[in-house]
């Protein structure tokens, strides 16, 4: 399905009913929104893991931001966390979710958090996995070179000093491979990554977002699932999110990378019972 | 969910993905929009049946009809099929649901039949249980007799004859619990949300004015119609007029014997049926 919001028509899908019959009652489900990882990839991935697990307790919502996957383009000055949060409250308005649990998911989370903050009442609850609240390039680039080796360092380092062409492929073949691994990257990589808008995104608005202010806003109980082995998300940004949050939970898994439902599934069983816990 | 429509908004559910990624790429499955039987019915009646089963081969959407369920009420001089059929229509094109498998049960299939009439090219394939071209009162009314015994017809007669409170309260107590051969499951209809006042307005004076038999032959895509034999709501010879009346190469016409008007839930099988036959859309 394809819904109109604002200037853009976005791609939503599901899993899992809302009401399902149990006796006499239709029971009514809470519904995870899940705001992909990114920048350029779409919600495909979410589908080989954490949503049929959610499914089986709540109706999944999957969106491709504007800009991402079957979702129409939209203008390059209005991919910025500020446009998405805007869509996903259209959105939710559009289709009448009252109350959803939003998932915001690696590079997701950022438009999750600023969801959160400036709509506290929104989402009953937040689920943030390996959520950062800014971007510090040296942080990155230090874990590269921990976490990975001196050529994924500096891969990484030309990257994120001069976001282009030439700097993104050695930043994909060198650096990459450790922040999710070859099977995860399969899932991730797909031909139409819109490579444009991850470079427009490194280029602008990575450098300067800092949410470390929307953070004490947030009402909603938030349960982080962290993967300490994430080098673009590094383990001291990660904290920094959850040294900010009022009402939080947060569960380390250690070894793991950016997908911390791949690299620890008994993530997955937490992040089901935290929807499913009234 | 909740989507505005026009002057009304409509409740939809929706179970299974459209897009499920496979190993090497991506798999489209079809849509399938359920109509649900009414009016005065609500979706809910798909949600331990069909949709579950269809959710293996197709994203499935559950819509309740304007009138009906959880959507908003409107008034009766909108209680119309004509409302309804443009009601799909906006619903489909706000959510861009494009070539749908559209599949309706009683009065829902008589929507489907008329927007599938009227817009050709929408719909991919039509499931049609327990479908007619026009409610003739006398061959249901014949069917409770033969089903139900003379009590049953009579019942059945004074309600048609005059629709109100008084005459469809003894209606839903004779005569309902011959829709199906097995019985009527108690926790089925405490799910529903049910509008009589929809039911009433329907039998009394909207079916009078419906017959489809003169469009239904501008359909252009695959039809599965299931009967179920023994169905005194819409009896067979009904069902059987409509059949003649559909392009005959695109029809697939499936009696089910010992089945009433829930034919899913007297012929478990047909089911299977109509899951082989939304697999063929994709």
């Amino acid at each position: 399905m394809r819904v109109q919001v604002g200037d853009v028509k976005l791609f939503v899908d599901f899993d899992g009913a809302k009401l399902r019959p149990q006796g006499p009652w239709l029971d009514e489900r809470p519904t995870v929104l899940v705001v992909h990882t990114g920048p350029g990839v779409d919600h495909l991935p979410y589908k080989n893991h954490l949503g049929p697990t959610l499914a089986t307790v709540a109706q999944v919502l999957y969106v491709d931001l504007r800009g991402h996957g079957r979702s129409d383009p939209g203008a390059p000055g209005d991919w910025n966390v500020d446009t998405w949060t805007a869509d996903l409250v259209a959105l939710l308005e559009l289709l009448d979710v009252e109350r959803p649990v939003v998932v915001g998911a690696g590079w997701g989370a950022f438009t999750a958090i600023r969801l959160a903050a400036l709509h506290p009442r929104l989402p009953s609850k937040l689920v943030l996995a390996n959520p950062n609240a800014r971007f510090v390039a040296a942080r990155s680039v230090a874990a590269f070179d921990e976490l990975g080796n001196a050529e994924a360092g500096e891969a990484a380092f030309n990257f994120f000093s001069d976001p282009t062409d030439q700097t993104l492929g050695p930043y994909l073949q060198l650096s990459f491979p450790f922040v999710m691994g070859a099977a995860a990257m399969d899932a991730l990589v797909r031909p139409d990554w819109n490579f444009p808008l991850a470079l427009e995104w490194s280029r602008g608005e990575m450098r300067t977002i800092d949410l470390r202010g929307d953070l004490g806003a947030i009402t909603a109980p938030t349960f982080v699932v962290a993967g300490d082995c994430d080098p673009q998300y590094p383990r001291a940004s990660i904290e920094e999110v959850v040294d900010g949050l009022n009402d939080v939970r947060v569960e380390w898994f250690p070894g793991a990378r950016h997908s911390v439902w791949r690299d620890a599934p008994a993530s997955l069983g937490l992040i089901r019972d935290f929807v499913a816990e009234l | 969910m909740k989507l505005q429509v026009g002057d009304v908004r409509l409740f939809f559910d929706v179970d299974g993905a459209k897009v499920v990624p496979t190993d090497e790429d991506v798999d489209e499955r079809p849509t399938v929009v359920l109509l649900h039987p009414g009016p005065g019915a609500d979706h809910s009646l798909y949600k331990d049946t069909i949709g579950p089963l269809l959710t293996r081969v197709a994203q499935v959407v559950y819509l309740d009809q304007r009138g009906d369920g959880r959507s908003d009420r409107s008034d009766s001089s909108r209680w119309t099929l004509d409302t309804w059929v443009e009601d799909l229509r906006g619903f489909l094109e706000a959510l861009e649901l494009e070539r749908p498998v559209l599949l309706g049960s009683s009065v829902g299939a008589l929507v489907a039949l008329r927007f599938a009439a009227r817009y050709p090219d929408v719909p991919s394939r039509l499931v049609l249980v327990s479908a007619v071209a026009r409610q003739v009162h006398a061959r249901s009314v014949a069917a409770f007799d033969r089903l139900g015994g003379p009590r049953a017809g009579e019942v059945a007669a004074r309600y048609y004859a005059e629709p109100n409170d008084v005459t469809f309260a003894e209606y839903l107590r004779v005569c309902l619990p011959l829709y199906t051969r097995r019985g009527l499951d108690a926790e089925v209809v405490a799910r529903m949300e049910m509008n009589p006042s929809a039911t009433e307005h329907w039998d009394g004076v909207e079916s009078r004015r419906v017959d489809l038999r003169d469009e239904v032959g501008a359909i252009r895509c695959p039809i599965l119609l299931l009967a179920g034999e023994d169905d005194p709501a819409f009896a067979l010879p009904g069902v059987e007029e409509l059949a003649e009346h559909l392009p005959q190469k695109l029809l697939e016409f499936r009696r089910y014997p010992n089945a009433g008007h829930g034919v899913f839930r007297d012929a478990p099988e047909a089911m299977d049926e109509v899951v082989a036959f939304v697999r063929g859309a994709s």
